[in-house]
């Protein structure tokens, strides 16, 4: 209740005459009074009339019997279903088909509703795992299929240094293997410079390609 | 239509069955409870049909989720919806800040669901509800001026139109309207200064 309550005016008797104001409200109220009346009270109504209205429903309400209407008590009453399923997490069984009543959402596509991000996630899930497996037990590729290089002919290899300067030791530092991957260098050119001198001076003729003298020499 | 007996029977089960879990079960319990609890304990505490409907919606929800709370003592569910549903009015005019006499004046007169006078039998609760309701109503329009009386009497409990209600009291219709402004107000300032207690919570 609002303002009538906590203003202390003296009410006016029956006969006084009333002022324009006065007769505005109490025409707009008895227009609100024919909507109640006719079982449809406006949504929205002006703070001051408001509680004179709510006095009015009181009067009514307990002089006659209000009916809620079966639609409406059953619409009540799904939303209530509907909304203690909600508080209590949805951990209990309802199955009752009914029907679709307006502004309730059915209790079926409420579970729906909560269990499809569940679902989602769990499709999701599933699809990576298989990516996982399929990458990890997937056959390593042979090297069987590899092709072999086509074999080199003998006389187109280059005489193998491995027994002319022997096996060269694993370095155990990166400087000696360096130092050692040099020498071995030194050692194959200066072997494949005497070679090349060799067949020159020994008058052997210039054909590029030929055993020993690969790339034509220096 | 099953008697008194086996109605009660059949709601101890239903009960039995929705503290078991099946809160379906609840449904048929709710869906006879549902008016009685709207047409007499809560609009004619609000006066409001559309925050009434609220009310019971969440009084219905707070006994389903509240179930297990229950204790079957051979009577009906109804009291303690009952006192669910005072509980939740009082919340509302709680929470609006809104002046609770005409409330109170309405929410003190029927014994509490621990009353062991109180009657088995839900709908005879209901309307002895409603016939006290009527009583403290009519004995507030007892204190009203004659015409303020007659103008509320024709056109809210009797329901006549604007028209006929004017033609009774012999006034034109903007004379009646003003005569209908006055009487509510003055009945409420008569039902208000009536009530004077506190909480009824148990």
């Amino acid at each position: 209740m609002t303002r009538d309550d906590d203003t202390p005016s003296p009410m006016p008797a029956p006969d006084d005459v009333a002022d324009a104001a006065e007769k505005a409200r109490a025409r707009a109220f008895g227009d609100l009074i024919d909507k109640v009346v006719a079982g449809r009270p406006p949504a929205a109504v002006p703070a001051d009339e408001r509680a004179l209205l709510e006095v009015a429903t009181v009067i009514r309400a307990a002089t006659r019997p209000v009916e809620l209407g079966a639609a409406r008590t059953r619409s009540v009453v799904e939303a209530a279903l509907a909304t203690a399923i909600e508080r209590k997490g949805g951990g209990s069984r309802l199955t009752d088909p009914s029907l679709p009543v307006a502004g309730v959402v059915p209790l079926a596509r409420v579970r729906a509703r909560r269990l499809a991000p569940w679902f989602i996630a769990g499709v999701t899930s599933a699809v990576a795992a298989a990516a996982v497996l399929v990458l990890v037990l997937r056959p390593a590729p042979s090297r069987d299929v590899e092709a072999a290089p086509p074999p080199v002919a003998t006389h187109l290899r280059s005489r193998p240094a491995d027994a002319l300067i022997g096996v060269i030791a694993r370095a155990p530092s990166l400087d000696v293997a360096g130092g050692a991957t040099v020498s071995r260098i030194d050692t194959i050119y200066a072997d494949r410079l005497a070679g090349f001198r060799e067949r020159t001076l020994s008058g052997a003729t210039r054909r590029r390609g030929s055993p020993g003298t690969k790339g034509g020499g220096p | 239509m099953p008697g008194p007996g086996a109605e009660l029977e059949q709601e101890q089960r239903l009960v039995e069955e929705a503290q078991r879990g099946n809160l379906d079960a609840m449904r048929p319990l709710l869906e006879r409870y549902a008016p009685p609890l709207y047409g007499t304990v809560i609009l004619p505490r609000l006066g409001d049909a559309a925050t009434a409907e609220d009310v019971l919606r969440d009084t219905l929800a707070t006994a389903v989720e509240k179930i297990n709370r229950f204790t079957w003592q051979g009577k009906t569910i109804y009291p303690w919806l009952r006192q669910i549903a005072i509980n939740k009015v009082y919340d509302v005019h709680r929470a609006s800040k809104r002046s609770r006499r005409l409330a109170d004046a309405l929410a003190q007169e029927l014994p509490s669901e621990t009353d062991p006078e109180a009657s088995p039998d839900a709908m005879m609760m209901a309307e002895e509800e409603r016939t006290s309701h009527r009583g403290r109503i009519e004995l507030a329009l007892g204190e009203l001026p004659d015409r303020y009386r007659t103008a509320i009497q024709l056109r809210l409990i009797e329901e006549l139109s604007r028209e006929e209600c004017a033609r009774r009291l012999e006034v034109t219709v903007g004379t009646f309207d003003v005569l209908l402004h006055r009487a509510v107000r003055a009945f409420r300032k008569k039902f208000g200064d009536r009530a004077d207690v506190p909480d009824p919570r148990p």
